[in-house]
């Protein structure tokens, strides 16, 4: 008999990830490090109308957070598909963890990637978090940066702008809607796009080229705002 | 020639009068006979008496007359316990003998006796103008009151030509010719009024308006001749025309491509329905197949190794311990017939049980993916074409509504230059609308007119009737003037003028304009060689003096041509004349003495010498009634009364 | 809007979006940002920093290659800069040839070559279309490509300076853009690069490229809101060699057209002539400002490399067209440091 993660779609996400991260040897993917790599694949995900679960964020007390993935990647660990490494659990309800692919997993994404459609989340999940990686270590590159590692990129959901308009606007515990295409993000996504594409110098380029070119312009944009609002505050 | 019978009074008898202290009787005598009193006597009243008396109150007949249903009540106290006062007068018309007697008061007649029987007083009316010959109740008051009686402050016929005329008309013609003049001139007259009245009702007021409407007419046709000329219009017409046809198969066409477009869009919508139902159900498949394809692939090694182990070792992987099969039964009861968890005993989805091949599948998946991005394409390149479709439809829809919109105007501007042109070509059409009305007045005008002629041609005859009558009587007129004039000359030359006679003059009628062109003759005085036709032409005394000549000259003309001889009765004023003048009336007076004519002088006493040759004329002692023997004199007459006698006395002593 | 144009500004004048604008074949986007990432992670790291090569490190990356087999080094790994520092090869050869992923080509040190000038790396990079050379001095990277510097870091460890978008000022103020540029080109104007010989006060032959490619790679760094061009037709005297910044929203052009005086191998411009020759600049710009109508302001940036740096009489030239900048921007060039060449100024004064 078989266990099937109850969500499988996110169930994938979080496997593509853990994959991606796998695949560079870079350390393992932490919890809240998870978290905000979905996240800001949701956000961006206007790109290239990439068609991603259907995922709840609501703002909690570290930026953006959805308890969807929290159970899924728990549920994987459970079958075995992750690994999970615990940082500290001296806090009784918050423990750090991070979260490494087994080879049970790595199998589970090799059939995966079979579907086309797997394979274009796959690709777009993988672009996220391997930015979100190089982007985290130039942010702990800050001699003032408690976070480690990928923790970092917390930073850069900060300056998220469906983000800050949310908290802005909302209250504690509010969702954050990513799939509005009236959210500032999207229009911002849609913009960069636009721009991206009127480039004469980038005009031949396929449709991944470009769509990657975007994603990292976006993650620079956030960057840049971080590094002006340290500046400024 | 018949000429009327005027009456000849006999005799006059007072009764119970109270304006006179005792009832008196006088009979009258052929020639002069005198009555003399002082003013305020009743002289005058008895001149009433006698015209009461022989056609009783003469005011109801017309107002110009003088005898009022109050007359004699008012001169005197009545008292109704004893009899009524009463005037009784015996006359003869010709040789009837009348003898009527009246009530003051009343008026009626009390007895009547007529050739010595009784008679019924309602038939006296008829009975004198029978015997007169008099063809109107009216004309005898007239006679009485203006001819034949004359107070002291009377009329003068000399000077009232109406009068005259109608008084001629009554005494010198035939006795018919005054009524039939009468109602000649009368129907005349009438019908002239009448025709003015119905000319300026059926003619004046329409032709006005006809004016009027015709005025309006013309304006309305000019405004009409400005407008287009009929090739213009028909010019237009055909453009028009031309659009409206060219508009019909627009439409026409419009329709069309609207049909069409809906069959394509229904055929395309078919397609799109079709389309849908496909993607579903691949997608649909697409499911089916993934759920299969993750259930093959997320193989659980780990819980599977659990499993198995507590399955067929009953040993649990977790904490080393071994189970008995009860429990190990229980556990994977829970499992795999209940299908719950065994750590929260949720229940689980069901286990596909046969092998996948994932690679297989995920061909399929792959391929059923691929189809279903080629229907979507295709669903919206359907799309992008029935919008399109859709908005044609719309945008010819609207065509639709404008073409029309636009029909209705054209087929609104044809009709009315079709009227415009009926208007300017049909001939019956060239009316206006005042036309209908022109024609009804023009045919009413007309109508009356025919009539008005009719009415005038009898018109003319009335006219020319009264007309002849007129001119007989001028002829008359003009014959009698030589006799009248013998007489009146006679009388005249000696006792006032040489030169003075009678002449004929005429004069028109006032009244109506239709009837002033006839001239009425009548007498006028002449003399010092000039025509007295109006009363300032000679002095009061002068005129008093014509007045008594021509009266007298006109009865005793009349008088010469019947067989019985009239009465005139003068009440003279003496006191307008000096000395020799009133010598000379008296002596004029004194003439007729022996005359057949009975001439009744009502005289005062303020000449005594004018008295006196006044009683040389009387016959007897007889001729003379003299007031004062039952007359009642106030207190101031009462004094004189020495005086009156002793004229009186002196006056009776020369008989 | 901010959001917006700091899109416009990352997209336009960001370092890694000019590496992309190269075309370089087999790469995509987020290689090349990683590349970039690796490249400063790999200055920054300790292992370079205690064993900073004198004369640098020239990293030929080739994108057509892939050097990944199972012996072959990554120089990102941390152990290979500490170990060839180590073996002393550094001195001998600095030039390795990697892939894009930093695979090195060769891990023996054969026929090492030595790169040291931009010079000669100019020279190096034009023979390929394919690869680009970073070299890697001290705290500064720069990478050519085609003998032209494309990017150029003055120090790796103040890279956010540069990635900052409120630090960078918008091309509307640009006198003072170019007050700026002249402080920092001060210190810059006493490298070697432009210098052939410092003491005569000679500078390298056809300087003006690397002057156009200094001022370049700076304006790309701190101008907030323009796309900035380089325009070098013709290195010789009087060919066009303009900076074009073209202001993103509103499309406004400004140019500077660069030109320098002083004393060059074939070419004198000193004295009178240097006036001529600054003039010359001036006219030209008329003659742009006739062509383009965009053209906001035009202005004459002139690196002065006189060794007796007179007053230029600018008012001699008339008339001064209303868009072109008065006066031109004077940016001097001194082999020495201010501090060496005030001690000799009283070195000569006190000498007496």
């Amino acid at each position: 008999m078989s266990f099937l993660p109850s969500n499988i779609e996110i169930s994938n996400d979080v496997l593509y990830i853990l994959n991606s991260s796998d695949k560079k040897n870079r350390s393992n993917i932490s919890k809240l490090g998870l978290q905000k790599i979905i996240y800001l694949a949701n956000s961006f995900a206007a790109v290239k109308d990439i068609i991603l679960s259907t995922i709840r964020f609501v703002i909690e007390k570290r930026g953006p957070y959805s308890k969807e993935i929290q159970n899924s990647v728990d549920q994987l660990v459970a079958f075995g598909f992750v690994d999970i490494d615990f940082q500290s659990n001296s806090n009784k309800k918050y423990s750090l963890a991070n979260y490494s692919i087994t080879d049970a997993g790595r199998i589970v994404v090799k059939n995966l990637l079979l579907l086309n459609k797997e394979k274009e989340k796959s690709w777009w999940l993988d672009l996220t978090t391997r930015l979100s990686i190089i982007y985290s270590e130039q942010l702990e590159l800050d001699e003032k940066s408690s976070n480690k590692g990928l923790n970092n990129i917390v930073k850069l959901v900060y300056q998220d702008l469906s983000f800050i308009d949310a908290k802005e606007n909302g209250y504690f515990r509010s969702s954050i809607d990513l799939k509005n295409k009236d959210s500032l993000s999207f229009n911002l996504v849609s913009f960069t796009k636009r721009i991206v594409e009127s480039n004469e110098k980038l005009k031949n380029k396929n449709e991944y080229f470009i769509a990657e070119h975007v994603v990292i312009t976006l993650f620079e944009f956030l960057y840049s705002k971080y590094i002006d609002s340290k500046n400024a505050g | 020639m018949n000429l009327i019978s005027l009456p000849e009074i006999s005799e006059i008898s007072v009764e119970n009068y109270s304006l006179f202290k005792e009832d008196f009787n006088y009979k009258f005598k052929s020639g002069l006979n005198l009555f003399i009193g002082a003013n305020g006597l009743g002289k005058t009243t008895t001149t009433s008496l006698i015209i009461f008396g022989l056609i009783g109150f003469t005011s109801p007949l017309d107002k110009k007359f003088k005898i009022d249903t109050d007359y004699f009540a008012s001169r005197a106290t009545v008292d109704t316990d004893i009899s009524p006062p009463s005037v009784e007068i015996i006359f003869s018309v010709k040789e009837n003998k009348f003898s009527v007697k009246r009530n003051l008061i009343t008026g009626d007649i009390i007895h009547l006796i007529f050739n010595g029987s009784d008679y019924d007083i309602n038939e006296y009316d008829d009975l004198i103008l029978l015997h007169t010959n008099i063809s109107d109740k009216l004309d005898i008051a007239i006679l009485l009151e203006f001819l034949l009686i004359r107070e002291e402050e009377g009329n003068y016929l000399l000077w009232d030509f109406q009068q005259q005329s109608h008084i001629l008309q009554i005494l010198i013609t035939d006795i018919k010719f005054r009524a039939k003049y009468q109602k000649a001139f009368n129907e005349f007259s009438s019908y002239a009024i009448e025709n003015n009245h119905f000319t300026d009702t059926n003619l004046s007021k329409p032709r006005k308006k006809l004016r009027e409407l015709e005025g309006l007419k013309e304006e309305a046709l000019k405004s009409k001749k400005s407008s287009k000329s009929v090739q213009d219009l028909n010019k237009e017409l055909k453009i028009k025309i031309g659009k409206k046809d060219k508009l019909i198969s627009e439409k026409k066409e419009v329709i069309k491509t609207i049909e069409y477009l809906i069959s394509t869009l229904k055929k395309h919508e078919g397609d799109e329905i079709l389309i849908s139902a496909e993607q579903s159900r691949i997608s649909d498949k697409i499911g089916d197949y993934e759920s299969v394809f993750f259930s093959g692939i997320y193989i659980d090694d780990r819980t599977k190794s659990i499993y198995h182990k507590l399955k067929h070792y009953s040993i649990c992987m977790f904490c080393n311990s071994t189970l008995n099969k009860e429990t190990t039964k229980n556990i994977i009861n829970k499992v795999e017939r209940n299908h719950k968890c065994p750590v929260c005993e949720s229940g689980l989805k069901k286990e596909e049980s046969r092998k996948v091949d994932v690679e297989q599948l995920a061909i399929e998946i792959n391929e059923l993916e691929k189809e279903f991005n080629a229907l979507k394409k295709r669903e919206e390149k359907i799309l992008e074409i029935t919008n399109k479709k859709r908005i044609e439809i719309q945008t010819s829809n609207l065509n639709l509504d404008r073409i029309t919109f636009e029909l209705n105007e054209i087929s609104l501007d044809i009709l009315e230059i079709e009227t415009k042109l009926k208007n300017l070509t049909s001939p019956e059409d060239k009316l206006t609308d005042y036309d209908i009305e022109i024609r009804l007045i023009k045919k009413n005008i007309l109508f009356f007119e025919k009539e008005l002629k009719n009415r005038k041609v009898d018109e003319e005859k009335l006219k020319s009737r009264i007309t002849k009558l007129n001119n007989d009587l001028t002829k008359q007129v003009n014959s009698n003037l030589a006799e009248i004039n013998k007489i009146f000359t006679n009388l005249s030359k000696l006792y006032f003028n040489e030169s003075c006679r009678l002449e004929v003059a005429s004069k028109k009628i006032p009244g109506t304009s239709q009837v002033r062109d006839i001239k009425q003759a009548y007498y006028v005085p002449y003399f010092d060689e000039k025509m007295r036709t109006m009363e300032k032409h000679c002095s009061t005394s002068q005129r008093i003096f014509l007045e008594y000549l021509f009266r007298l000259s006109l009865l005793k003309f009349y008088s010469s041509k019947v067989k019985f001889p009239p009465f005139l009765v003068l009440e003279t004023s003496e006191g307008a004349f000096d000395l020799s003048s009133t010598k000379q009336l008296g002596n004029s007076f004194v003439s007729f003495k022996n005359d057949p004519l009975k001439l009744i002088l009502i005289t005062n006493f303020s000449k005594p010498d004018f008295l006196k040759i006044l009683a040389k004329g009387t016959k007897s002692k007889k001729s003379i009634l003299n007031y004062l023997d039952f007359c009642r004199l106030n207190n101031g007459q009462l004094e004189d009364i020495k005086q009156y006698t002793q004229i009186i006395t002196d006056v009776i002593s020369t008989k | 809007m901010q959001d917006k144009d700091r899109i416009i500004s990352i997209h336009y004048n960001s370092i890694y979006t000019r590496l992309l604008e190269l075309d370089l074949p087999n790469v995509m986007p987020l290689e090349i940002k990683e590349l970039c990432h690796n490249l400063v992670l790999f200055q920054r790291d300790e292992s370079y920093q205690l064993n900073i090569p004198k004369e640098g490190i020239c990293l030929v990356i080739n994108f057509e290659k892939n050097y990944s087999t199972s012996t072959s080094r990554n120089i990102f790994d941390q152990s290979w800069i500490s170990e060839k520092a180590s073996n002393g090869n550094l001195l001998l050869e600095n030039v390795f040839e990697i892939d894009k992923m930093g695979n090195s080509h060769l891990d023996k040190a054969e026929a090492g070559e030595k790169l040291i000038s931009p010079v000669e790396i100019s020279n190096f990079s034009i023979e390929t279309s394919s690869c680009i050379i970073v070299q890697i001095i001290g705290n500064s990277q720069t990478i050519y490509f085609k003998g032209r510097p494309i990017t150029d870091i003055p120090d790796v460890f103040s890279l956010n300076m540069y990635r900052s978008y409120n630090y960078k000022i918008p091309v509307s103020e640009y006198i003072k853009i170019l007050k700026k540029y002249e402080n920092y080109f001060e210190k810059r104007g006493r490298k070697s690069i432009f210098w052939k010989s410092k003491a005569k006060y000679l500078l390298i032959d056809s300087p003006e490229v690397h002057f156009i490619d200094d001022m370049y790679n700076w304006l790309c760094r701190n101008v907030s809101n323009a796309q900035i061009d380089e325009e070098c037709l013709n290195a010789s005297s009087n060919d066009r060699l303009d900076v074009r910044l073209t202001e993103l929203t509103s499309g406004h052009l400004f140019i500077f057209e660069v030109k320098w005086i002083g004393k060059s191998k074939g070419s004198n411009y000193d004295g009178k002539t240097a006036f001529k020759r600054a003039i010359s600049g001036v006219i030209q710009l008329e003659n742009y400002l006739n062509e383009e109508s965009n053209c906001v302001m035009a202005g004459l940036v002139l690196y002065d490399a006189r060794k007796d740096k007179q007053e230029l009489e600018w008012n001699k030239h008339s008339p001064w067209q209303e868009k072109i900048h008065f006066p031109p921007f004077v940016i001097a060039l001194n082999p020495e440091s201010s501090s060496t060449l005030a001690s000799e100024k009283s070195r000569k004064r006190y000498k007496h």
